[in-house]
């Protein structure tokens, strides 16, 4: 049983970490005033699974704080209280520490229970009476194990005992098999007076059990029976056991009836228009286990593509089987992809899990700086690969949090600004090209393009006379130490913003820009690759050497022609239609001198990282394949310029540019 | 035969541990997530004993024990009662619906499964 405990925990901390999700969004969207009881219902009915479970299951910690965060919605749901700012933000905060209860109980974690008993003072505060104690009270009679030389027990079972299909002979049984009795008597009496019906019952039972049997085992025979159904009285025997029991719903089943009164009223009230959650059959597994899938299929794809090889051979060959095998390859080709695809779906989650956070962290900033603000999500149902996601949600709330914070405006200024009061800032998700792209956009102030440069100069990031674009101006906010807010607020913290978030975007292969307009908003983009294993890549010959190129960074290729040649202070560039762009030549960024030198002997790889439009110069462009990336870092060291490496068909490695890295060489 | 026994519960972990529970000692336990999927549940197969937990959505137990009582093969099946709220105004409903008792949350797998065996 204690294994089949372990699962049942676990459902239940699942189950209550999705109603700590309902509530929250509940509660968000649960207006002042009247409560609204479809609302209140829906809370009520997750706070009220996880009281009922939290005995059962062994969270002690969590019944008393469930128990009077029941207590008070129940107040509300039945109309005895309205719903006020204070109670709404206890409640939100209630559910903060039930998640943080749970996440202690996941972990293996040790609980806060000074937290525990602060968040419940609150709650009882607000209640406006010290809730008994059930906890204390519960036991006068459950611990009163005296034992006596025997009771008394007396059965009277109501008229229609017959129909209500239970089987009193059971209980006879059962209490002659009390532990300790040594003699079980039982006479019979029938209830004199009523006239006979057949379908009633007019039987009453007298038991008498001798021996050294306890009080507790004697009730809990008849603890779940409805006293009106069977009415039962126990008496002991023994003359100077003078504690008597008239009742056998016991005390303790009373005591929790004391301790949970109002929870009544409203419960026969079902509501009507409920959403019915559908779930989806599903089963758990774990992540190591898809991540070896992955990479087993990465695998696949290799040998797949070195036995393509032989296609080609056998076709040179003019093999009689060559186009069997063709086909064959076609087919494992075709089958190989499909396979990717799918495994790598099993990794994808929807952004929603990210973005559902935000709408209690705007909640809480913009209440806290007395801003009104409306936050829209868009695109939740992007799906985005599991690591992704989970390195993506700090950013996300640092950036939000700066909206808000440094962003929009308050209500006053904003109107004089000929605003609306109400600020707006949108999250938004979607797919474009190969990527994944998260907007935040807020209708704010704007950054502040001079206070930026100024505080860099403060800062000593910049000279004082130094020029730089709007673009260089804005970036600097990305720049290590770097915060803009007049007071350092608790709420965008301390200057370790932007520099975290963009790196943390970077190291997933992203890109981070900014545009902003004075008076306007600003808007943050982000850009993520879809997947982490798997590149469509484009391969490059430079001597001996392959590289590949993400695909999708590339814009065109050009032969190079000497009149668009231009030489500055030892840096090449090339006019590309009017535009001079930067080239960089892989043999010197990696010090491998071989492959060509004169720039009209091979070819410019024109590609764009972030808003960085730059030339790589390379022999030869060859095929286009997808590669599984592996990483440099864990199998040799970090290189400057590789974001990792592939094993090709022919077995030989090759090394994937990292375009990012790349251009900071023409910086 | 094995006993047949429909444990009706919308929360997904009291469920579960009620028809384990019960299916570990030979039971032949249907569950069903409210009171609609309950009385659909019900209208198909006579069950024995019916447990059901009272705050659940679309249909709560009390409406569903009026319902299954009101069902001419459900008139003399016990129908036991799940739940925390065992205030004396919740008992009368239920006892007014027909509910044969009750056993209150917090239990533990051996005391629903000796409460089980003492009713059927």
């Amino acid at each position: 049983m204690d294994e089949l405990m372990q699962v049942f925990r676990q459902t239940y901390l699942e189950e209550s970490f999705e109603g700590l999700a309902a509530m929250e969004s509940n509660l968000l969207t649960l207006p002042e005033g009247t409560p609204d009881t479809e609302v209140v219902n829906t809370i009520f009915r997750a706070a009220h699974s996880m009281k009922g479970g939290a005995g059962t299951f062994g969270f002690s910690e969590l019944i008393h704080l469930t128990h009077i965060l029941e207590t008070l919605l129940d107040e509300m749901r039945s109309g005895k209280r309205n719903v006020t700012t204070e109670n709404r933000e206890a409640l939100l905060q209630s559910v903060d520490v039930l998640r943080v209860i749970l996440d202690a109980y996941q972990n293996g974690a040790s609980i806060d229970m000074t937290q525990v008993k602060a968040m419940e003072e609150k709650l009882e505060a607000i209640l406006g009476n010290a809730t008994q104690n059930d906890n204390s009270a519960a036991s006068n009679a459950t611990t009163e194990t005296d034992v006596t030389t025997g009771y008394q027990i007396h059965l009277s079972p109501s008229d229609d005992y017959f129909s209500s299909g239970i089987d009193l002979l059971k209980l006879l049984h059962e209490l002659s098999r009390i532990e300790g009795a040594s003699r079980t008597h039982i006479t019979t009496h029938l209830n004199a007076g009523n006239p006979l019906q057949v379908e009633h019952c007019l039987i009453a039972f007298n038991v008498v059990i001798e021996g050294e049997v306890s009080l507790e085992d004697v009730n809990e025979v008849f603890e779940w029976l409805d006293d009106d159904s069977c009415h039962v009285s126990i008496a002991a025997i023994q003359a100077e056991a003078s504690k008597q029991s008239t009742t056998a719903t016991s005390a303790a089943t009373q005591q929790v009836v004391a301790a949970s009164t109002a929870s009544a009223t409203a419960a026969t009230k079902t509501p009507t228009t409920a959403v019915v959650e559908k779930q989806e059959s599903s089963i758990r597994v774990s992540i190591s286990k898809i991540d070896q899938m992955v990479d087993m299929v990465g695998e696949l794809v290799i040998a797949q593509s070195m036995l393509s090889r032989f296609g080609l051979l056998a076709d040179q060959m003019n093999a009689p089987w060559a186009d069997e095998l063709k086909e064959g390859l076609i087919d494992i080709e075709r089958h190989t992809r499909a396979m990717q695809e799918s495994v790598m779906s099993i990794r994808m989650m929807p952004i929603s899990f990210a973005f559902n956070r935000m709408p209690r962290i705007v909640h809480d900033v913009s209440a806290k700086l007395e801003k009104d603000i409306e936050l829209i999500l868009e695109g939740e149902n992007t799906e985005v690969d599991k690591t992704v996601l989970e390195k993506l949600t700090d950013p996300l709330v640092h950036i939000i949090r700066n909206s808000v914070d440094h962003g929009i405006e308050k209500p006053d200024v904003r109107e004089a600004s000929g605003k609306p009061r109400k600020g707006t800032v949108r999250l938004s998700a979607f797919h474009a090209g190969g990527n994944i792209v998260i907007q935040i956009k807020d209708d704010g102030a704007g950054i502040r393009l001079d206070k930026v440069r100024q505080k860099a100069i403060e800062a000593g990031i910049l000279t004082e006379n130094q020029v730089i674009t709007e673009k260089e101006n804005i970036d600097l906010i990305f720049h290590a130490g770097f915060s803009t807010a007049d007071a350092v607020t608790d709420i965008s913290g301390r200057g370790v913003g932007m520099d975290v978030v963009r790196r943390n975007i970077r190291e997933l292969g992203g890109t981070i820009e900014v545009q902003t307009e004075q008076g306007k908003g600003s808007v943050f983009t982000i850009r993520l690759p879809l997947t982490l294993a798997i590149l469509d890549g484009q391969l490059a010959k430079v001597g001996e050497e392959t590289y590949i190129f993400p695909l999708a960074s590339i814009v065109e290729s050009v032969l190079p022609s000497v009149e668009n040649i231009k030489s500055v202070k030892g840096t090449f560039l090339y006019r590309l239609r009017d535009v001079y762009i930067p080239i960089v030549r892989l043999n010197e960024f990696f010090a491998r001198p071989q492959g060509k030198t004169q720039l009209t002997d091979g070819l410019l790889v024109v590609v764009e990282n972030g808003d960085k439009r730059f030339g790589v110069f390379v022999d030869s462009l060859e095929s286009q394949q997808q590669v599984v990336i592996k990483s440099l870092d864990t199998n040799y060291r970090k290189v400057n310029g590789i974001s990792g490496a592939t094993i090709m068909g022919d077995g030989r490695v090759a090394m994937i540019l990292d375009l990012t890295e790349l251009s900071h060489e023409i910086e | 035969m094995a006993k047949k026994i429909l444990a009706v519960d919308d929360s997904k972990s009291m469920r579960q541990m009620v028809a384990m529970t019960l299916k570990s000692a030979g039971y032949d336990v249907t569950e069903a997530e409210d009171g609609v999927d309950a009385l659909s549940k019900a209208n198909g197969t006579q069950f024995d004993l019916v447990l059901t937990d009272i705050n659940m959505p679309n249909m709560g137990g009390i409406e569903l024990t009026t319902k299954l009582r009101a069902l001419g093969n459900y008139r003399m099946t016990p129908i036991i009662c799940l739940t925390t709220e065992s205030s004396d105004d919740m008992k009368g409903k239920g006892k007014a619906a027909g509910a044969t008792g009750w056993i209150v949350k917090p239990f533990s797998p051996e005391k629903l499964l000796a409460t089980i065996q003492r009713v059927i």
